[in-house]
């Protein structure tokens, strides 16, 4: 057995194989190219790929055919058939030269071809070969990238996902029912592992440096979510105690994750509450259409950010079609009614989208093509979603929130298209739904008042917002102070967009990290922030604050922070002087739920 | 041009390995050889196992198979013959 410590960023306890993804399963760039001798050498690179695949093949057969014989070693020359097969490398060869892309993206491309078109067929059996075929995808896409062969994970029941960092378009690919948790290399509180991870409520451990070295997909691994532990091959004491405590594990929202602490909590009645918070909202972040109900009885009024990448990442962008919005958007306005729902318009770009759209890689993607500037790059992609979702507002609860504006021209943009799309669901000249915009980019500071006569209310990205406001990248780990957010040059910006939002009358939901922190929440409180939209996850602990705070405490809080101008002061403010300001119990349970996650 | 109508017989159908066997037979001649199943209208490459594959023939799916070209007669006699021996 051997125990590794990292930081914990979704909490929980679970226990699976590990699945080790080398580099994602090969995350598929389209490039266009331009050059001839170029494209040339694209398809000797790709010839190649599909030689030393044939080996491979040829390899496994040999051993299977002395192992188990020739019977079994035929579906291994089915493979080899297949990869061979004109309509597969004949088709990918076919589609590099004459749309001059890259090897990779042909494959993805003729792959998904030969799905769909087995898939219309609705035959049992060939839905099986669907995965034999995708596996000859991945072997050659591994070949095309010179990757380490990975191991077939299908076998796997709980799988514990370990990878130097996990990027969007890998779980896009995986069937979340079997994944139980995370164990990363690299990585940051908001990075998107943790992110994605805390909204699927799976536990996860990050900046562990070194497991993608000790493990191998198969290991046995115990995760703790919570200390931030990961135990390698766990003994037998180890395992037992386990399963006796997910055993005592019910799976009722109040009692999940490590806060059953606060479970009491979530039965107190709203007069508890401070009178300065009696407006507060709270909202729950989301990745896929959620069950509203059951956190209805604890006050949640709709989904505050609905990540619409999910949708875009299913399926490549080409073949995007309007009932593929369609479908997830109805479901998400049903389960979320009568709450509301923001549906945040595709926000790829920078580290998000391995798919450059033809584009070589921007040499600066963090200040390129990014949130709305590439929606209204792809306006044919964009017009699509938004029409689909008008059309699914029949339940008139749904919101459309627009990422990454950095100037009123995006945002009347957006109005025109939606104002277009509108007519046409409609028959009425006016936009259907209510349009809002993301504080996220510094410069918003300066336009909030042009933007609050042109939008309905405002969605405060406050991951972005801190990192562009400093320059600072959130998944540079030896620069990052976990106090960045607590800086004056962050709180300036903060409280200014608190106070023009509020002059307009607008509301700004607070969508980022910030809103699930448990020091940050109490900031965005006591700048009169009233609309927080948290990971479920975090919903005891965050009710459970804003129960224990009241409007005195959260000014003493305040006044004494903000005349803290640098980082040690701040930190030794958050970890030794909270007593001040607030009562004791409230304070033992931030620090502690604080340890036990960034420890 | 020579056409034939064949018959699926073994349980499993015309599955990865049936058809991993029917196609390293077709490639070996020059003839061009489709097949199609009654009332679809796709054909298939027979030289292809994803073709093959597509058809999802299973027992007792009926087939048409053309065969055209300078060894037509042999191709057919021997996927015939296959045909027969359930893909052995």
């Amino acid at each position: 057995m051997k125990t590794l410590k990292g930081y914990g960023v979704s909490p929980g306890l679970t226990m699976g194989q590990v699945l080790k993804v080398e580099q994602g399963l090969p995350p598929v760039y389209k490039f266009r190219i331009a050059d001839d001798a170029v494209l040339q050498r694209e398809l000797l690179r790709f010839d190649e790929a599909i030689a030393r695949t044939t080996r491979e093949l040829r390899a496994f057969q040999h051993k299977l055919e002395e192992k188990l014989g020739r019977d079994h070693s035929l579906m291994i020359q089915a493979h080899i058939m297949i990869l061979q097969d004109h309509h597969f490398s004949g088709a990918i060869r076919d589609y590099i030269h004459s749309e001059r892309v890259n090897a990779e993206w042909a494959v993805t491309v003729i792959n998904e071809r030969i799905r769909e078109a087995y898939q219309k067929l609705q035959d049992p059996y060939l839905q099986d070969k669907i995965f034999d075929i995708q596996d000859i995808a991945a072997r050659l896409l591994n070949n095309i990238a010179g990757w380490q062969e990975n191991h077939a994970p299908e076998h796997y029941e709980n799988i514990i996902l370990v990878s130097s960092e996990v990027n969007l378009s890998l779980l896009g690919l995986m069937d979340f029912s079997h994944l139980k948790g995370f164990a990363v290399d690299s990585g940051g509180w908001t990075s998107h592992t943790s992110i994605i991870a805390r909204s699927l409520e799976i536990p996860a451990v990050i900046h562990l440096k070194n497991i993608t070295a000790l493990v191998h997909t198969g290991d046995l691994v115990l995760l703790d979510g919570t200390s931030g532990t990961v135990h390698i091959d766990p003994d037998e004491a180890m395992v037992a105690e386990f399963h006796q405590q997910s055993q005592a594990e019910v799976s009722a929202v109040t009692e999940s994750g490590p806060y059953c602490l606060l479970r009491e909590v979530e039965s107190e009645p709203a007069a508890k509450v401070d009178k300065a918070l009696r407006d507060l909202r709270i909202y729950l972040n989301s990745e896929m259409p959620l069950e509203l109900r059951q956190y209805q009885r604890f006050g949640v009024s709709g989904i505050g950010l609905f990540r619409s990448e999910f949708v875009f990442l299913r399926k490549p962008t080409e073949k995007m079609a309007l009932e593929d919005h369609l479908e997830v958007y109805r479901q998400l306005a049903e389960a979320a009614y009568p709450g509301t729902v923001n549906i945040r318009t595709l926000d790829l770009g920078a580290d998000k989208f391995p798919e450059s759209l033809g584009r070589h890689p921007e040499v600066n993607p963090a200040l390129g093509l990014r949130g709305i500037r590439l929606s209204l790059e792809l306006r044919g992609l964009f017009r699509e979603q938004l029409k689909a979702i008008v059309l699914a507002n029949t339940r008139n609860n749904l919101q459309v929130t627009i990422p990454f504006v950095s100037s009123l021209d995006e945002i009347l943009a957006v109005k025109a298209l939606l104002r277009e799309v509108s007519r046409e669901v409609t028959g009425r000249d006016e936009i259907a739904l209510p349009l809002g915009a993301m504080l996220e980019i510094p410069s918003t500071f300066f336009l909030v008042d042009l933007l609050a006569r042109e939008v309905d209310f405002f969605a405060l990205g406050s991951n972005d917002l801190v990192q562009y406001t400093l320059a600072r990248d959130r998944n540079n780990m030896p620069h990052w102070s976990p106090f960045d957010s607590a800086q004056p040059g962050v709180l300036g910006g903060l409280e200014l967009l608190r106070r023009k939002t509020a002059e307009h009358k607008k509301e700004i939901i607070c969508c980022g990290e910030m809103a699930s922190h448990p020091f940050f929440v109490l900031i965005l409180l006591a700048l009169g922030y009233r609309s927080l939209s948290i990971n479920p996850a975090m919903l005891p602990l965050i009710r459970y604050i804003t129960r224990a705070v009241d409007g005195k405490s959260l000014r003493r809080f305040y006044q004494q922070l903000s005349a803290l101008h640098t980082l040690p002061e701040i930190e030794d403010f958050f970890l030794h002087q909270l007593g001040n300001c607030f009562p004791e119990p409230l304070v033992k349970t931030l620090l502690h739920v604080y340890r036990a996650e960034m420890d | 041009m020579l056409k034939r109508e064949l018959e699926v017989r073994n349980p499993l159908g015309l599955h990865a390995r049936a058809a991993a066997r029917l196609v390293d037979l077709t490639s070996g001649f020059r003839s061009r050889i489709v097949f199609a199943r009654p009332g679809r209208n796709e054909q298939v490459d027979g030289k292809s196992i994803l073709g093959i594959l597509m058809m999802a023939a299973s027992q007792g799916a009926r087939l048409w198979v053309r065969v055209e070209g300078p060894d037509e007669e042999q191709a057919l006699a021997a996927i015939e013959a296959m045909f027969a021996s359930d893909f052995k």
